[in-house]
């Protein structure tokens, strides 16, 4: 990983991330040489880090899902949502493997309650986008 | 895989200690009830896809691979000025 000084946003997720429960605290590092791309650094563990993207940077017509209980933990009501989406950020999780094609999680995006920072991982039963969507279209993923 | 059918009110004991009963069917929904030793973690299969797939993104990347990935996203979003869906 790239050595990043840029300061970052705190976004604190109170249930952590599946797989990873015990993980709260991330800073979130933004720079114009990976933008739109951005990581997100455990404070606790600086080793792990999540490369993310803006949803509506892979899917510019992506249509949130996401239950009462997730905008509860994130401190949002629907009808604030519904008046106003950019109330959250929407990241997507991205995994670039060592081989094959880089992929995004549309599944369970991160949204994130822009005005404090908490965040959680919403994971969606719906069947319409891939947990592994394919970022570069051209190149297919065996697993596609 | 073992398949049953089970209606509105009957079970299914897994081993001893696990118990899974049709609560309720309402539509294409079915409520389940499990009883399970707390030590037994139940989730939905979303969750643990979900966890398996972050453990999957977590390994480290190069630099290199975030800033090509990172052009080739921009590259995309620019030249796609309507669904990036192909």
């Amino acid at each position: 990983m790239p050595d990043l000084a840029s300061t970052g946003r705190i976004v604190t997720f109170p249930h952590g991330l599946p797989g990873f429960e015990d993980q709260r605290d991330f800073i979130r590092r933004d720079d114009p040489a990976f933008a739109p791309l951005v990581v997100l650094e455990s404070r606790t563990n600086s080793a792990l880090q999540f490369v993310a993207a803006p949803i509506t940077s892979i899917d510019r017509n992506y249509e949130l899902t996401v239950s009462a209980r997730d905008l509860e933990i994130i401190g949002v009501s629907y009808a604030d949502l519904q008046q106003d989406s950019s109330l959250v950020d929407c990241l997507a999780i991205v995994c670039i493997p060592e081989q094959g094609s880089p992929t995004a999680n549309l599944v369970s995006p991160l949204v994130i309650n822009r005005a404090t920072g908490i965040g959680v991982q919403a994971v969606s039963d719906q069947t319409r986008y891939r947990i592994d969507q394919p970022l570069r279209p051209q190149e297919q993923s065996i697993c596609s | 895989m073992l398949v049953i059918r089970r209606r509105s009110g009957e079970s299914v004991f897994i081993g001893e200690g696990i118990e899974i009963e049709i609560l309720d069917i309402e539509g294409s929904q079915v409520k389940l009830g499990i009883r399970a030793p707390r030590s037994i973690p139940i989730l939905r299969s979303e969750v643990v896809l979900t966890g398996r797939a972050n453990r999957a993104a977590s390994r480290q990347v190069s630099a290199e691979q975030l800033t090509s990935l990172a052009s080739a996203l921009r590259k995309e979003f620019s030249s796609n000025s309507s669904d990036p869906h192909r």
